[in-house]
């Protein structure tokens, strides 16, 4: 993967307009509350803390490329794989005459929403599991958000998120191939996922950062950058495991908002373990439980 | 200092870095995005318009053998129209492999299905009521009121018989069924100038190259599985229904032996159509891989065909027809993962670190 499509590439959580939409988006927040100056400043940014994110998030860039990617069964093998399954067992079905704009909308959509509930579990799993913690840990373990700790993550969960994806994609894929065939697209925005699009947009970059921007009453439906900062405090860190849609944290009561704007800490409970780029990679193999 | 060398490392390494890896996890699903305009204009000339026209052409031959034969009924002409039947029918494959004309104007949902009667499991009623029909006093055009009685598949069998050699047919060929094949050739032929009129005339085709290329995929697909199932699977017992079964009657053209021609004409416009645009599509998509695949299976299930020393109604028990089986099965499976592949450019956001 180029490293300069991180930035210019709309599928990239950093990608520019995100990046602009997330910074114009904090300057108006700015404008209204100047307390929230405090929160983005070079103590903030250059913090030992985010030092440490932006070093993480080229070596492991390094190592997703060439470690994890060869070993990693994608979405359209997933997909391939259980179209003939599905063949095998409920025999060949011409595709339905259905409009393809149609087809692309459901598509789209389905995509979207099953991404986005397996990926509220498998967080929940990283949270509750003992052994899947101990690697999850080095996300919670910063101290400071930046939209680069979006990217502090250990290869072991970057290949449970890259399974993850294969199962959802390639199982919704599969159905919708079986059914329709070619028909088949997403809705796409500066070739992206449409929802993908308007999420970047509305401030994702802001969700690992220390602007509280909030969504008022949509955050019963969407979680808000706030909500996900919530998340990242000690205090709560066991609510709100949503990506998009909140709508699994108030299925699964672990939905959590609150009025009182409180300085938050973030990062662990017990002392940080993680002060270089290598202890974020082999500390959670050496942990005691 | 530290930092801005930080700063410059990352600046260099976000405009110098390349490679085209992608990392799956981090990517979700995009279409991918059919950049070629020419190819479907290309394909929709080389190969619709010209198949449309060549069937039309084909049929209008056949209707003039057809009279001849309706004027002398002798051996002759019926050997004549048999030939030009063949040439019409393996013109008529070439449309009937990658018909679009009812996806793209529902006028033509059932034309198809009026011109030819297979696998509707009732060839044996049809034989029986064309025998009545030439046994019968009745007008003759308004015995063969059915759709299927002035299908292909009565054509052939006033032509053909069931499999019967020249003499026997002679015999058989008197005034009222050569003058059935006349009419059932005359409105084989009005299908055709409808197909054909449409496809010169109607540009839909070319309106959206996401919508079309879709529905030519999906009859590509749906053309390899009754290519698989029914041209070959069924006559010769492999597939579960008729499991251990031969029966060269499920043949497409038992009564002519043309069944092995009408697969190899089928699985050479696949080809041509892979040739004259869809590879170029699928290129276009990302998917070069797999157009090549298919090329290369369509070219190896060709040669196979080629490689009968009898005819396919007489080689059933032949091990090459199961081989040729599992290829056309291939080549179903290749291009579901064509479709899969041409969509799967896989590139969301990282869903990871949240």
């Amino acid at each position: 993967m180029e490293f300069s499509s991180y930035i210019f590439d709309a599928n990239q959580r950093i990608f520019w307009l995100y990046l602009l939409s997330s910074l114009a988006i904090a300057l108006v927040m700015i404008k209204l509350h100047p307390k929230y100056k405090s929160y983005f400043t070079k103590k903030i940014l250059w913090s030992e803390s985010s030092i440490l994110d932006y070093k993480y998030f080229i070596l492991n860039a390094f190592v997703k490329t060439f470690l994890i990617l060869p070993l990693l069964i994608g979405a359209n093998e997933v997909a391939l794989i259980l179209i003939q399954f599905l063949q095998t067992v409920f025999g060949y079905l011409q595709p339905l005459h259905v409009a393809k704009e149609n087809v692309v909308l459901l598509y789209t959509l389905s995509l979207f929403i099953i991404g986005d509930f397996t990926r509220y579990w498998l967080h929940r799993f990283l949270h509750t599991s003992t052994l899947l913690w101990r690697f999850h840990r080095i996300h919670h373990s910063a101290e400071v958000l930046n939209p680069f700790t979006f990217y502090r993550v250990h290869p072991v969960e970057n290949i449970l998120f890259g399974l993850r994806h294969a199962l959802s994609a390639g199982i919704v894929s599969a159905i919708f191939i079986y059914l329709f065939g070619a028909k088949i697209g997403t809705i796409e925005f500066f070739g992206t996922n449409i929802f993908v699009f308007i999420f970047g947009l509305l401030g994702a970059n802001l969700r690992h950062s220390h602007i509280p921007l909030r969504y008022g009453i949509f955050e019963h439906l969407f979680i808000s950058p706030y909500m996900h900062q919530l998340h990242h405090t000690k205090k709560h860190s066991h609510q709100n495991f949503g990506g998009v849609l909140s709508i699994w944290d108030k299925i699964f009561h672990t939905w959590h908002v609150q009025t009182t704007q409180e300085n938050q800490i973030y990062g662990l409970e017990e002392k940080n373990p993680h002060t270089t780029v290598w202890s974020l990679f082999y500390e959670p193999f050496l942990r005691k439980i | 200092m530290k930092k801005y060398l930080l700063s410059l490392f990352i600046l260099f390494l976000f405009l110098g870095c390349n490679s085209d890896n992608d990392y799956d996890a981090q990517n979700g699903l995009i279409s991918g995005g059919i950049k070629d305009d020419t190819a479907l204009t290309t394909l929709y000339e080389k190969v619709y318009r010209t198949d449309a026209n060549s069937s039309y052409e084909a049929i209008i031959s056949l209707v003039e053998s057809l009279k001849n034969l309706n004027q002398t009924q002798n051996q002759i002409n019926l050997q004549e129209v048999q030939t030009k039947f063949k040439l019409f029918v393996l013109e008529q494959k070439k449309l009937e492999a990658t018909f679009l004309a009812d996806v793209l104007n529902d006028n033509f949902l059932d034309t198809l299905g009026y011109m030819e009667y297979f696998h509707s499991g009732k060839n044996s009623d049809l034989v029986s009521e064309l025998n009545a029909i030439f046994r019968s006093q009745t007008n003759l055009a308004e015995a063969l009121y059915k759709n299927s009685n002035k299908s292909i598949t009565s054509l052939e069998y006033t032509l053909f018989g069931e499999d019967e050699n020249i003499s026997s047919l002679l015999n058989k060929m008197d005034e009222r069924r050569s003058h059935a094949g006349l009419l059932m050739g005359e409105k084989i032929a009005t299908y055709s100038k409808l197909i054909k009129d449409f496809y010169i005339n109607d540009e839909s085709f070319l309106n959206s190259m996401e919508v079309s290329t879709s529905e030519l995929l999906n009859q590509l697909i749906d053309s390899s599985y009754k290519l698989k199932e029914w041209r070959i699977g069924e006559a010769t017992g492999i597939v579960k229904k008729y499991e251990g079964i031969i029966d060269k009657k499920k043949l497409e053209y038992y009564k002519s032996n043309f069944s092995i021609d009408a697969i190899i004409m089928i699985l050479q416009t696949h080809l041509r159509i892979l040739q004259n645009g869809l590879k170029s599509i699928a290129s276009s998509a990302g998917a070069t891989t797999q157009a090549d695949a298919i090329e290369q299976t369509l070219q190896t299930a060709i040669t196979l065909c080629k490689s009968f020393h009898a005819p396919l109604e007489d080689s059933l028990n032949d091990t090459k027809v199961k081989d040729l089986y599992n290829i056309v099965n291939v080549l179903q499976q290749e291009y579901t993962a064509l479709i899969a592949s041409m969509n799967f450019t896989q590139k969301i956001i990282e869903a990871d670190g949240d």
